[in-house]
Formats: structure tokens, sequence, C-alpha cells
């Protein structure tokens, strides 16, 4: 039998498909400004790459800001619980998980068997988000996947006092006309975004194993800096941006 | 020879700056902040000396006020934004009233008593939400400047709501609103009732009284101007030069 997650994100929808137990087929889309058309694309993706149809599918769970909105027979599950069951089936062992996505934030404590204890999460505003991460990209004119590793290059010089993203974007532009090199300003945008998302971390109360899920956790420059506050190796899945919509596959194989 | 004084607020975008012969404004200028405050505001006092024909000598005292106020060395004087604009708009309007600044950086609420003191004020400068940073972010969405986005959010006939909450995704709404098919117009107005409604939760908390005064940059846009008429139910004033009220306040303090 075979099920789909389907996680419609703010920045990007995902979506894996299970074979009972097996991943056999997943795609990733930018969210487009529609996200009942984005929740159709990305699973027509996915289709196409398990090479099924869609009424092969025994059933459908639907997480992320659009999981109302998909216009398939779905039952929609909070990005909270999809998240927490990724989590689990990749490391059994985690208890604190911080999953960093495109305009939200949230930190999750586990319990031994992967039920969600505790949560905390910032969705109200871009501070601390991925998102927050690419307008100072793109303001500074560098392609996002370069940030990370060039602000561990920094040095510790720039300071980023603002908590908004807009207001951020200004400060750092100052910096530049100013003559900052760029690693330097990277480094404080990082610090900045890495201190905000610990507090929630701090927030849920830290144990081992620590989770990093979401597009930020393919961000070295975010990852080291957490990695230090908490004094632990971050354990990072291989497909970070897919755990909640693996979750979300698993809790439809088990609710069929 | 008459002594002058000067009033500088260093705003996130702007530099203001007053100055005043026997409490008479003889010169005033706003210059966008394009290096750090200090150079901005040496700079742009200069520039008023000149216009004026004075010496530096001639200047008795000056104060600063704004964002960057405690970065221009050359102040004897530092004050509040929130004095400031008391001062401002009590020496304008010559009566208490409640002030409402919004600039680039921030917003306050101020109710403002006899002689122009501060009785209340409720201030923002954390959040990019009913500031002009936010009106300037829906522009580059849009890809229109500011006069024109007023426009034609003054000419909508409904309103393409955006969130009132993050100016970043506000963006996202305004770009799903072009999306939807909502027009131009409507989409233009939901930009100015956001920054208009978060403008509201400041006076709510200091709570209005006698008239409103609204200066500041965004207090440029008619329309945000005639939002607020509509949900205080009184009318709104606005000073002509609505960007000059902090520094006006701030020479005030100098005199």
């Amino acid at each position: 039998m075979m099920y789909a997650g389907v996680d419609v994100g703010s920045r990007t929808a995902k979506v894996v498909i299970l074979n009972e137990n097996k991943t056999v087929g997943s795609h990733l889309i930018s969210t487009g400004p529609d996200s009942a058309e984005t929740s159709m694309k990305v699973l027509g993706g996915a289709l196409a790459s398990a090479g099924i149809r869609m009424d092969e599918l025994s059933g459908i769970v639907t997480t992320g800001y659009g999981r109302y909105i998909a216009p398939f027979p779905h039952t929609s599950i909070t990005e909270i619980a999809c998240h927490s069951k990724g989590v689990h089936l990749v490391f059994p062992t985690v208890r604190t998980v911080l999953d960093m996505g495109g305009q939200d934030c949230k930190a999750i404590r586990l319990d031994p068997k992967g039920n969600h204890t505790n949560f905390v999460m910032n969705d109200k505003c871009a501070a601390g988000t991925g998102r927050f991460l690419e307008i100072l990209a793109q303001s500074l004119n560098i392609p996002l996947e370069e940030i990370g590793p060039r602000s561990l290059k920094g040095k510790g010089t720039v300071i980023i006092s603002s908590v908004c993203a807009v207001f951020a974007r200004e400060e750092a532009l100052r910096y530049r006309r100013r003559g900052a090199p760029l690693e330097d300003i990277l480094a404080g945008v990082h610090e900045s975004v890495a201190e905000r998302v610990f507090k929630l971390v701090k927030t849920v109360g830290l144990e081992k194993d620590f989770v990093i899920t979401g597009g930020i956790a393919q961000n070295p420059g975010i990852v080291r800096r957490l990695e230090q506050r908490a004094g632990l190796t971050a354990l990072i899945p291989p497909t970070p941006q897919f755990t909640g919509a693996l979750g979300a596959a698993w809790l439809a194989r088990e609710s069929a | 020879m008459t002594m002058l004084v000067a009033g500088i607020d260093t705003g996130q975008q702007s530099v203001k700056a007053v100055l005043l012969e026997d409490s008479e404004m003889v010169a005033h200028k706003a210059y966008e902040t394009e290096t750090d405050s200090d150079t901005a505001a040496r700079d742009t006092l200069e520039d008023l000396l000149k216009e004026v024909g004075a010496d530096r000598n001639r200047v008795k005292r000056i104060a600063a006020t704004g964002l960057g106020r405690k970065e221009v060395s050359f102040a004897g004087i530092r004050k509040t934004q929130e004095t400031c604009v008391a001062r401002g708009a009590y020496f304008l309007l010559g009566r208490p009233c409640t002030a409402l600044d919004a600039g680039a950086g921030g917003c306050r609420a101020v109710k403002i008593g006899p002689q122009g003191k501060v009785l209340e004020f409720s201030s923002n400068s954390k959040c990019a939400s009913g500031t002009g940073s936010f009106l300037k972010a829906a522009c580059e969405v849009l890809q229109i400047d500011l006069d024109r986005l007023d426009d034609l959010a003054g000419r909508a006939e409904d309103i393409a709501k955006v969130s009132t909450t993050c100016a970043v995704f506000a963006e996202s709404a305004i770009i799903s609103n072009v999306h939807y098919g909502y027009t131009l117009e409507s989409i233009c107005a939901g930009v100015c009732d956001s920054v208009a409604s978060r403008l509201m939760d400041a006076l709510n908390r200091v709570g209005i009284e006698e008239e409103l005064f609204f200066c500041g940059g965004v207090a440029k846009s008619k329309t945000i101007k005639r939002m607020l008429e509509r949900l205080t139910g009184r009318p709104v004033l606005v000073p002509s030069d609505s960007l000059l009220t902090a520094a006006l306040g701030a020479a005030l303090s100098a005199v």
C-alpha cells in the first residue's frame, strides 16, 4: 500500500511517498502564491518520481501552513505532530528538535516514544527564519548557499542588533557602506539568528540528542553556532527539508 | 548678533536639522543618511549654516534626537524622540494634543499635556510594521514609488488585507493578492490599512485626547491620514513639513 505526506510550507512544498515503510518517491518545489495549486504540483512531481498514479495512493496526510486547502482528499495534521514523527523515525534517540523553516521556527521536546511533550514557535514574524537569511543574502548580493560557509570566515566585529529582518537589512547595508568585509557582516547576521533561535531551544529545554531540521539545517554557519551554544553536536537528517513530509506519510500509513 | 540654536534628528533613513533664531525657524533641511549618523548630522548642519551665511561660532547650543542621537558627537544636549515630538507638536499647534510620529525606523504615540509635556507614550522601534520601512518594502514588491502607492490606495474601492504583524510576511501576502487578481488600487489600500491599524495599536495604548497630530515621513501619506481619521473619528492634523517636527522640538530644547 502506498501513502503520501504533503508538507506545504510558506517557502517550499515537499512530498514523500511511502510504499509501506520504504520511501519510493519525493519532490520539492518553491511555494507559489496559490497554495492549492502548489500542493497539486508538488504531489504530481512526487507521483511521477515514484512512477505511480494518484489513485494508487491509499492515504494522504497534509501538513504545513497550506495544509487545509489541498484540492484532493486528505487528512490534515499539525506540523508539530508530523515533525515529531519524522524526526523519531530517522533518529529514535532524539529528545530536542529545532526546526528552522522558511517563515517559522519551532523548538520541540520529545519523549522516548517520539511524542511531543512541549513546543514553542515563532510564526508571527520573520526573525530567526529562513526568510531572514534569504533577505540578507539578497541585499548583500550573495547566493543563499554561500552565506553560511562564508559567515564562518568572518570576525566578530559586526553586531546586528535588530531582531526585525527589515531593520537588520538596513543595519547590514550600513555596515557595507562603511566598508565592513562581507564575511564579518555575514558572521554578525548568523550570530543574531543563532542567538534568537537558541532562546527557543532553551525555552523547551535542551536534552540529548539534539536534531536540527528544515532548510536552515543545510547552513553550516547557523548549525556550527548553535552547536557552540548547545555544547552538543547536532544531528542532521540526510534530507532535513523532508522531515515533516516523511512524518506525514507515516501518519497516513498508521491511520490507514 | 543674535545667537542660533540647532536641533538635529538622526533617523534611520534621513537626518533632519532645524536652526532657530529667537524661536523663529530660519533654516531646515532633510538629508538621506548615507554614512554614519555623526557624519550625516555634521554635513547637514554645515549645509544649513552655509544657507543662512552663519558661522559655527554663532550656534549657541546643539540638541540631538532620533535613533542615532548618541552618535552625534558634537551635540551638547540629547533628548528622546518622544520629548522632541511633544515639544515640536505643541509649538506648532499651541495646545495639548496626541501626537503620532511614524518614520522609517519606528513609530510612537505621545500624549502631550500643557507646555508640551509628555504625559504618556508608546513606541516601537523593534519591528518594521507601522513604519516607513514597511511602506518602502511594499513599494519594492509592487515596483512603484511611495507617492504612487498613496495615490492608488486613495482611489481604491476595497481593501486587499495584508498581515499587520510582519513587513516581510506582508511582502508574500502582497504577491498572493496580486496573484488572486485584486486591483493594484486595493492592494495599495491594503498596505496603507496595515500601517494605519498598527498605528492605531500605538494610539490606543496611550488614548487619544483632543486633537490628533500626525508627523514623520509616513504622515506624507494622505491615504493613511484619511484612514486614521476614519478609525479615530476625529480630524488628523499634519504639519506642512511633517519630517521636521522632532528636529524642531530638539532645537526648542536648546533655546
